[in-house]
């Protein structure tokens, strides 16, 4: 039937495959369609677009335009309001010539400023007044008609655009001005020429991006025609020039002017078609366009739209072909599945009557139970073992409902169930409970062609199966909620074949992975620890004889090394002949359980020697270390131990001792108490790993070890452990020869032992240390120079110290203070003092309470001593005090103190005195050289008077020789030493005030002051050949005006005593010596002889060779006042003929 | 020089003679004629300014004062702090005529009102510029007439 189906369903397919010509058609429409719409739409979007920005920027432009000429005409009005100028035109109208400078100024400044082109002043009839030099008169027609208009009516006002006569484009604005303020006659008129090009234009031109091909212009009409009033993009020379048409079709311009405004599509002056934005200016007789190039916005939108089609076309192409090519092949597989469908069909007709034959012997057979149901669900054939199960012949049960041959409650659920079949055409499987017994049934719905639905199945009894499993069911749920329960491992040992099944829990319980176990008795034993193997054999076996039951415990170790405890329960099944034939048992992780009994054994062990260890506080060391080596012997069930100390470089190992049984086994007659960690055998190894070692087969190679001497106590095994004081090993401990293994177990019994002893060790050092020390300090006490005393501080209710107790004083103490200790231990200050200052308890009480210490010097006045003080706080509320006797120290400062005070002031005396007696000397000087020139002068007098005299000749001789010679020669002496004894005052003044000016220190860079120096002696320097270097001078701190002094000097002096024979090279230089700064003069001059090298800072010392040379020899004594006023000093080297260098040391600018 | 000042009296403050003859001859040789009163210490020249002696200075003449500092007893300073401190003598040009060139005492002098202040030299020919300048100074300072009190 499926067959014939499918033909007809092929058939319809036929007609189908016709004409491709008309779908290729079709689809081509379809397409143009689709592009035409997408094609439609883009324009629209991008006219739309563009509309949009082209009435932005006319808008824009239109508002710039706008405010641009109101504010001129603003500024006409303000200008034609002007309060001053009126008058001053008069003034000059009357009285020409007279305030045209002023006029001129003015025009020129605010010509300047405004960036207009011209500007002037003309009378009502166009003469004018004053003007800036660019005035041009302005001839055009529609200048003097405007110029007329605002003349006349006194109105202010910007004028249109027009052409002036030099063929440029301009704007003009006039203001007619009166005399007596606004509104009266005007006297003149103000004429301001605007080039349009400076400032109106731009305003057009400028544009935003994209943009920059869209152009904006202004026009106007005049008659019927459309002017333009800007310079167009495409027209040369075109501004107030160019015209068109206002009857030209599709012009923008003309557009504009006609009235219409906004969005315009139409053919611009040179014939492009053009978007345009429109609009009229208001108050003015101008239109604004902004226009864009179509093909500049639609051209990236046309290449679009091609491509667009091709592909659209290119796509129907595809899907046609496609199309075709799938329709084609269809059809060939169609009238294949035909052919092959004819030749099915007969020989199926020819096997139907043999499977017809099976069926019926079937049927009569069968031992499962066969049935056939019409739709209304009534049994049609059913297979004869139905009699047996219903106990009825078949004749009876055909044809007959549900309910009649089933208990109802079945019946109405095997109707239900067969009616579902029909309907949903699927398979069901039922299991039913008929008297007792369970049968499965499977029923599924037959279709035929033709005929009515009807449907079969067959059914299985099944009881006994179900009755086994749900047992088997049961009693592996109990086994399993047991296993899972207990964490047991369930094994199965078939013994004569030697396979063992393990479950998963067994495998866990291994660590070995199901792949990897071989599933045999031998891999079990070898999972289980070597000393148990033996054992766990033994047993299996004894079980397997009957002797007796299977249950042991043992140990296994894991594949990553772990051990595990194991509680192992089996039984076994014989067969009939008493043969083991299989062996099924569990197993059970005991190791907790274990390890916790282990655990438990080894605390209770352990608390009672840590306990035995502590109390032993009083024992010795030696003491101490027996025990402690002798429990641990024990502990480990070892039967010999030592201790061994490890030097703080953890480079020795010293034997402390060794166990009784050691000392008793080993007959090894030199012990080594001393041993390198580098060079000892194996137990050294614990201090190189710096872990416990475990050596359990000791006799086993190794090549750690270094042998053993002879006669040294054998070792089987042996194991050791480093105890640790921080990260540093301090005892090595070992045990050895257990009669079992050595287990992590051992290790931590002995570090833990071990540790424990060590603490013990190191309090008790620490407590001898401490003993030790208390009585040193005892003995300090009670020796020291310094007086000790020990309080404790006395609080009120709030706390505040209100006094304080001695405790102990020490002997010293008595001896400075004079107060016994007998009087005062026990005792409060205030009961022992009681007029004691309250500053001593506040401060003390301080020290006491906040434990910050003090320390000073104090003086009591009544035993007139000073004592240095210490106060610190050995605990909270406690302070001990330390001082001793400092009057002799005092005393000997306070000396000192006057002494400086004494010189101070000696040296200010002297100063004054030196200032005074200077001054003094000054002033006879002042008569001796007056009167003496007095005299010079009346010698002259007396030369004059006496020369028309007539007088013997001898007596003339004389004359002349006492007026002409001895008399003026005697005078110029005197004049001579009476100015060499003022040089001589001046410099002691000038030294003298130095001591007397106070020096105002201040961080000086040093390289500045060194240039400005050399900046003022350029001269000097140059004339005498001089180079001076300077290096990179730090910084000192000192006072600016001296330094200039003292560097001046000793640059001046470099050149004055330079070696004439080569050219002089001063160089100074300067570094930080910690803090202060050295600097140096270093020249290559005449240099000083060295027996004059100490008198040089003496005042008037001058060089034997430079005594006729100028200078008041005061230069080195005031370079060196000053370096010691600054609080530094300086010292000189020289070699004569080679040259001098002068060290000057100064605080460095970072000092204090 | 103005008329006005032809009548100003010169009232020197100086104790050592010689220098006083000095100033004085060089003055003449520079063609100043005033009248000097010349006195020898500070107290003297105090009294005289103050009116405590006779004669003393007279209501409605004008006087330029020149003053040594280091003179025994009041000195320079002292009788230039009175002068200034005084109403009516306030107004009275005072020029410091002295050996000490210390800058300190130098601004001091200024600082108390003192008009000029020059120092002695030794030599003639800056002595002589000195006196040259100060009669400069001399004719063209304006003098004020002592005001009755």
């Amino acid at each position: 039937m499926d067959i014939r189906k499918f033909t007809a369903t092929i058939a319809g397919h036929g007609a189908f495959v016709a004409r491709p010509a008309g779908v290729l058609g079709i689809v081509l429409a379809a397409a143009l369609t689709v592009w035409l719409f997408a094609a439609g739409s883009y324009h629209k979007e991008a006219t739309g677009a563009i509309s949009k920005s082209l009435i932005t920027i006319n808008k824009y432009k239109t508002e710039q335009i706008t405010e641009w000429v109101r504010r001129h005409e603003r500024e006409a009005a303000r200008l034609s309001r002007h309060p001053f100028l009126g008058e001053i035109v008069s003034q000059e109208i009357s009285r020409p010539g007279s305030r045209r400078a002023q006029l001129s100024a003015w025009l020129l400044d605010h010509t300047n400023q405004k960036r207009y082109i011209a500007m002037a002043f003309l009378t009502t009839k166009g003469a004018v007044i004053a003007a800036t030099p660019k005035y041009a008169a302005g001839t055009e027609a529609y200048f003097k008609e405007a110029f007329a208009q605002a003349s006349r009516t006194g109105k202010p006002r910007l004028t249109d655009l027009y052409l002036a006569g030099n063929g440029q484009p301009r704007m003009a604005m006039l203001s007619p001005i009166s005399e007596k303020g606004p509104g009266g006659r005007p006297v003149c008129v103000l004429v301001i020429k605007i080039d349009p090009e400076m400032e109106f234009y731009p305003l057009l031109k400028a544009a935003p991006l994209f943009f920059t091909k869209a152009e904006t212009l202004l026009v106007r009409r005049e008659g019927d025609q459309v002017l333009f009033l800007s310079e167009l993009d495409f027209a040369k020379d075109s501004a107030l020039k160019f015209k068109v048409p206002l009857s030209k079709e599709r012009l923008p311009s003309a557009a504009a002017l006609l009235g219409y405004s906004g969005f315009y599509a139409g053919v611009d002056y040179r014939g492009g078609k053009v978007f345009s934005a429109i609009s009229h200016i208001e108050d003015s007789s101008w239109a604004l366009i902004t226009k864009i190039d179509r093909s500049t916005v639609l051209g990236p939108v046309k290449a679009r739209e091609y491509l667009a089609l091709a592909l659209i076309v290119l796509a129907a192409l595809m899907l046609y072909g496609l199309f075709y090519a799938v329709l084609r092949i269809r059809e060939q597989a169609v009238q294949k599945k035909i052919q092959e469908g004819e030749l099915r069909l007969q020989g199926a007709e020819a096997s139907l009557q043999e499977s017809e034959q099976i069926f019926r012997e079937f049927m009569e057979h069968s031992p499962i139970y066969v049935f056939f149901k019409d739709a209304q669900i009534r049994p049609i054939k059913l297979s004869r073992n139905y009699e047996k199960m219903l106990g009825r012949p078949l004749q009876e049960l055909l044809g007959k409902s549900m309910e009649e041959l089933f208990p109802s409650e079945l019946a109405r659920s095997m109707v239900a169930d067969d009616k579902l079949i029909l309907k949903e055409g699927k398979e069901v499987e039922v299991e039913e409970q008929l008297n007792g017994r369970t049968y499965r049934t499977i029923k599924f719905p037959i279709v035929a062609v033709g005929k009515p639905q009807y449907l079969a199945g067959y059914t299985i009894d099944i009881t006994a199966q179900k009755q086994a499993e749900e047992q088997v069911t049961r009693i592996n749920e109990r086994l399993l909620l047991a296993a899972r329960a207990g964490h047991l491992g369930i094994w199965d040992w078939d013994v004569p074949s030697n396979k063992l099944v393990w479950d998963d829990r067994m495998f866990e319980l291994y660590g070995i992975k199901k792949e990897a176990f071989a599933g045999a008795y031998e891999a079990w034993l070898k999972a289980i620890h070597p000393d148990d193997q033996a054992r766990c054999e033994e047993q299996i076996q004894q079980a397997l004889r009957g002797e007796k039951e299977y249950a042991i415990d043992f140990r296994i170790t894991l594949p990553d090394g772990t051990g595990k405890h194991i509680k192992a329960n089996g039984d076994i099944f014989r067969d009939a002949g008493g043969k083991p034939l299989r062996m099924v048992g569990v197993n059970l992780d005991i190791t907790e359980r274990k390890l916790a009994e282990e655990e438990l054994a080894f605390n209770a062990s352990r608390v009672n020697t840590q306990l035995r260890l502590n109390q032993m506080t009083e024992a010795s060391e030696k003491e101490i270390t027996d025990f402690a080596l002798e429990e641990a012997v024990r502990l480990t069930n070892s039967t010999i131990g030592y201790l061994a100390f490890v030097n703080e470089d953890e480079s020795l190992l010293t034997m402390h001792s060794w166990s009784r049984s050691a000392m008793a086994e080993c007959a090894t007659t030199e012990k080594p108490f001393i041993y390198s960690v580098k060079s000892t055998g194996l137990w050294g190894e614990a201090v190189r790993q710096r872990r416990a070692v475990i050596t359990n087969d000791y006799t086993a190679p190794s090549p750690l070890k270094k042998g053993c001497p002879q006669g040294h106590v054998a070792l089987k095994r042996h194991m050791n452990v480093p105890v640790f004081s921080g990260s540093r090993i301090v005892i090595v401990a070992g045990v050895g020869n257990k009669a079992g293994e050595y287990v992590n177990a051992d290790i931590q019994h002995l570090t833990l032992l071990m540790e424990s002893m060590w603490r013990l060790l190191e309090r008790k050092r620490a407590i001898d240390a401490l003993r030790r020390s208390e009585e040193r300090f005892q003995q300090l006490f009670q020796t020291m120079e310094e007086g000790f005393a020990t309080h404790e501080v006395v609080c009120d209710a709030a706390g505040t110290p209100v006094d304080y107790r001695f405790i102990d004083v020490n002997p010293a103490f008595e001896r400075l203070t004079g107060l016994k200790k007998a009087d005062i231990a026990g005792r409060t200050v205030l009961e022992v003092m009681p007029g004691i200052e309250k500053i001593w308890i506040e401060n003390y009480g301080r020290v006491a309470l906040s434990g910050k210490p003090m320390h000073f010097e104090s003086g009591a006045a009544a035993l007139g001593k000073w004592y240095e003080v210490s106060a610190f706080s050995p605990g909270k509320g406690q302070f001990a005090v330390s001082f001793f006797d400092i009057t002799e120290r005092k005393q000997s400062e306070a000396a000192l103190n006057r002494l400086n005070k004494d010189l101070v002031e000696k040296t200010q005396e002297m100063e004054n005195f030196l200032y005074i007696t200077t001054h003094d000397l000054r002033s006879p000087l002042v008569n001796i050289q007056g009167f003496s020139q007095n005299l010079q002068s009346y010698l002259g007098e007396l030369k004059h008077v006496l020369a028309p005299i007539p007088v013997p000749g001898p007596v003339k001789n004389d004359l002349e020789e006492l007026t002409g010679g001895k008399i003026p020669r005697a005078l110029d002496f005197v004049l001579q030493s009476s100015r060499k004894m003022d040089a001589l005052i001046s410099a002691l003044l000038k030294v003298s005030r130095l001591g007397r000016v106070e020096m105002k220190p201040e961080t000086l860079e040093m390289n500045g002051l060194i240039d400005r120096i050399l900046a003022s002696m350029r001269f000097q320097l140059e004339e005498a050949g001089a180079t001076v270097k300077a290096g990179a001078l730090p910084p000192c701190k000192a006072d600016g005006g001296a330094l200039t002094q003292l560097f001046s000097n000793l640059l001046d002096n470099a050149i004055k005593y330079r070696q004439r024979e080569r050219a002089l090279m001063v160089t100074v230089a300067g570094e930080v010596k910690g803090d202060m700064v050295l600097y140096t003069v270093a020249d290559n001059g005449a240099g000083i002889p060295e027996i004059d090298l100490s008198r040089i800072w003496n005042v008037f010392y001058r060089h034997e060779r430079t005594r006729d040379a100028q200078g008041e020899g005061i230069g080195l004594p005031m370079v060196r006042r000053i370096t010691e006023k600054n609080g530094g000093s300086i010292r000189v080297e020289s070699k004569e003929n080679a040259g001098t260098t002068f060290y000057i040391e100064l605080p460095a600018a970072g000092g204090k | 020089m103005t008329k006005e000042n032809d009548e100003v009296t010169i009232v020197m403050a100086e104790d050592d003679d010689g220098h006083a003859m000095l100033v004085k001859e060089r003055f003449e040789s520079v063609g100043v004629f005033n009248p000097i009163i010349r006195f020898r210490d500070g107290q003297e020249t105090w009294d005289f300014l103050s009116g405590a002696a006779t004669p003393a200075i007279e209501t409605g003449k004008g006087y330029l004062l020149l003053l040594d500092i280091r003179m025994p007893g009041l000195d320079g300073i002292e009788v230039l702090r009175r002068v200034k401190g005084d109403p009516r003598l306030r107004n009275m040009p005072v020029i410091m005529l002295t050996t000490t060139d210390d800058p300190r005492e130098i601004a001091a002098c200024y600082e108390l009102g003192c008009n000029n202040y020059l120092t002695k030299p030794i030599e003639f020919e800056r002595f002589a510029e000195v006196i040259k300048r100060l009669g400069l100074f001399i004719m063209i300072v304006k003098v004020s007439k002592i005001k009755a009190e």
